[in-house]
């Protein structure tokens, strides 16, 4: 590196987020210089945007596994009458196949194990198997024409969640964060959330790279809040140690750097005094988040049974609209189980019962609390499933990344409409194809982000 | 070479302190001119590392397998977890001996879910090359030097050892400890400082309003570990001074 580059890289972090000059985005420079303002963790006011937002905060329910959408949204009729028969090569296409399947000598076409019913005034076709789905058919949008390059879980959730199949890149939460910073002075801008299904359990394993920050300051990785005491970690103080006792050693620390401060001029050491200040908000805010006890009985009516126990999806579906009245920028539910290559029956059915109320029951909460319409809710997984069967018929169904389906809702989304479309077996997109990058590019857009203008250079 | 470093390293530049005036930082934000030196913090396994060092829980063994430093399980909440440990990495097994207090460079790294006290304070996640460190600066970090179980154990032990090694009076403890953490003498303002803060928190020991025996033992040795743990937090330790 040349070693002026080198020096000026030592300065400090205030004065560097403070110059547009060194390729930031302007806009997330700015949004820092009002974060650094406020002396905020992930930001502060919402930041000027490259066009009006129609969100100002996303929860991204990420369904971990590749759910199947042949069974739940893309209604394939013609499936009916092929059912058994083997995928004509004139669909396939040599398309290559994992290595689950490819040595199969059959791949017998399994029609959807559940009925489709058309819903709402919309009449968007979803299977049997997602019933409050199906009653918030009119607010949710379903793009079927989905489709990624990745045939496996690691590149494939990588991908989808960083943008690359390799590891490195920053996570769609922490490019928000950077973006646009935080809403609130107490919590994270980016949140996440991890439950366990019993579709598969154990499910496949996710990694700490999905919410990472890649390249971006560590600061805007995404914070998981853990259904334990300790709900953000490190949260409690030592046994034995009361608030006063913390706040006595917080006044020292303060009064000790602001010494240092007035020798060093270093605006940094006021920069670490808030952090610490911070600290001190969360140690009360983060678990007063993840108290449910002031939620009425109805809302864990509406989420279902789950929604009291911590650790569950529906649990997580709850907290996430905590989150989002509190000002979260960006809450990321991981979900897993949905990799349902055997026992497809059983399993699929166990994920969608967990699932599908708490989902149904999050749009209609945000909603009635209006807060859906700033709020985009995402739901979906890095790819879909085959049309043919993993083993004998009706047993399980593999990795299909050529087309699969997602649903966006809230935040500017046009609800009751259903975008692009697959051929007869549900296995290639004939109309209006949306790749994994245009769906986070469409994410970044309904925040009022150009993809193409919102760099970082390092 | 030799020559090139010798003068480099004995410049009038290269020995100026960090220290700044406003004045400077207004003229000056980006220290073109070389008129301080650059003050930055330390990465993430020095500033473990040292507090365990200052606090002399220290293990300062070399080489040898992995160690693991407790933390929660944050293995198994990600993982596949079907296998039996410990073949896998897929749940986390504290180890329990002085292993566990060596030098950070031998902690285990699980690339997926590395050690969240290392990665916390900006340790590239070793999934690929990083040209350079963040140092960030955030509230996380705050809770893993005030709350971390080894960083709470260290400053326990470093006020233990400002009792046991730093004289009889408390004056003589405090400049102890004080220049087992920073380096140097208090000045007199921050002298003035630890003596009313020991004060306060032996008040509030002695008295009950606080548990000194939860916290370290007794209301003595619980008012210098409050003071251990206020020195290792200081900017000034977390800092390049």
């Amino acid at each position: 590196m040349n070693p002026i580059d080198t020096h000026l890289n030592a300065i400090s972090r205030r004065s560097f987020l403070g110059l547009t000059g060194l390729g930031i985005g302007a806009m997330a420079a700015r949004s820092r210089l009002a974060a650094d303002a406020k002396s905020l963790v992930g930001g502060g006011a919402p930041a000027p945007s490259h066009f009006a937002p129609s969100a100002q905060r996303v929860i991204y329910l990420f369904q971990s596994g590749g759910p199947s959408h042949i069974d739940l949204f893309d209604y394939k009729p013609h499936l009916e009458k092929v059912h058994g028969q083997d995928l004509p090569d004139s669909v396939r296409q040599g398309q290559r196949l994992t290595g689950m399947t490819s040595g199969q000598k059959n791949l017998p076409v399994c029609k959807s194990l559940a009925r489709f019913e058309q819903r709402g005034k919309s009449g968007q076709w979803i299977s049997d198997l997602l019933p409050y789905t199906s009653k918030v058919a009119d607010h949710i949008a379903v793009i079927r024409s989905m489709h990624t390059e990745a045939i496996n879980h690691d590149p494939g959730i990588t991908f989808i969640n960083t943008g690359s199949q390799f590891p490195g890149n920053p996570s769609m939460g922490s490019r928000v964060s950077y973006g646009l910073g935080s809403m609130n002075e107490n919590l994270h801008s980016y949140v996440v959330l991890v439950s366990q299904g019993t579709g598969k359990n154990p499910g496949q394993p996710i990694f700490s790279r999905l919410w990472g920050s890649g390249f971006l300051p560590s600061n805007h990785q995404g914070v998981q809040f853990r259904s334990s005491a300790d709900p953000v970690l490190y949260l409690n103080d030592p046994a034995g140690m009361n608030r006063s006792d913390r706040r006595a050693m917080l006044d020292d620390l303060s009064a000790f750097n602001h010494i240092r401060h007035n020798e060093m001029a270093d605006p940094e050491i006021l920069t670490r005094i808030s952090q610490y200040e911070m600290a001190f908000r969360m140690q009360t805010s983060a678990p007063e988040l993840s108290d449910l006890s002031d939620e009425p009985d109805w809302v864990f009516d509406l989420y279902g049974p789950e929604s009291r126990t911590s650790g569950t999806y529906a649990y997580n579906c709850l907290l996430a609209r905590r989150m989002a009245e509190r000002g979260v920028r960006f809450t990321q539910l991981f979900h897993r189980g949905w990799d349902n290559h055997d026992n497809l029956q059983t399993h699929l059915a166990n994920q969608c019962r967990e699932t599908d109320q708490p989902t149904a029951a999050l749009i209609t909460d945000l909603q009635q609390r209006g807060l859906l319409e700033d709020t985009l809710i995402i739901w979906g997984g890095e790819f879909g499933r085959t049309v043919y069967s993993q083993g004998k018929l009706g047993t399980g169904r593999d990795h299909h990344g050529r087309c699969f389906s997602t649903w966006v809702a809230g935040g500017g989304v046009k609800g009751g409409v259903s975008y692009g479309a697959t051929d007869d077996y549900s296995y290639n997109i004939v109309e209006n194809p949306i790749h994994i990058r245009d769906l986070n590019a469409t994410i970044l857009h309904c925040l009022g982000m150009d993809h193409n203008r919102f760099t970082f250079r390092f | 070479m030799h020559h090139l470093l010798k003068t480099i390293l004995t410049s009038e530049t290269y020995c100026r302190s960090a220290a700044s005036t406003p004045e400077h930082l207004e003229k000056d934000p980006r220290n073109e001119l070389l008129a301080r030196s650059p003050r930055t913090r330390h990465p993430a396994e020095i500033i473990r590392d040292q507090a365990l060092a200052v606090s002399g829980l220290l293990n300062p063994a070399i080489g040898g397998p992995g160690v693991h430093p407790p933390q929660h399980d944050l293995w198994s909440e990600i993982s596949h977890f079907s296998y039996n440990p410990p073949f896998t990495a897929q749940i986390f097994l504290p180890g329990r001996d002085a292993s566990t207090l060596r030098r950070s460079v031998y902690t285990f790294w699980k690339r997926t879910s590395p050690p969240p006290v290392l990665s916390l304070f900006d340790a590239p996640t070793r999934e690929t090359c990083a040209v350079v460190r963040n140092a960030t600066d955030t509230p996380l970090q705050a809770l893993v030097v005030m709350n971390e179980p080894q960083f709470v154990a260290a400053g326990a032990a470093l006020g233990k050892r400002m009792i046991a090694e730093g004289g009889a009076s408390p004056t003589s403890r405090l400049t102890y400890g004080f220049r087992l953490v920073i380096g140097r003498d208090p000045e007199a303002k921050e002298m003035k400082l630890l003596e009313k803060s020991l004060a306060r928190h032996l008040e509030r020991f002695t008295t009950g309003e606080a548990d000194a025996q939860t916290l370290a033992g007794t209301p003595e040795q619980a008012a210098y570990a409050m003071l251990g743990s206020t020195l290792i937090n200081l900017d000034e330790f977390i800092n390049r001074p």
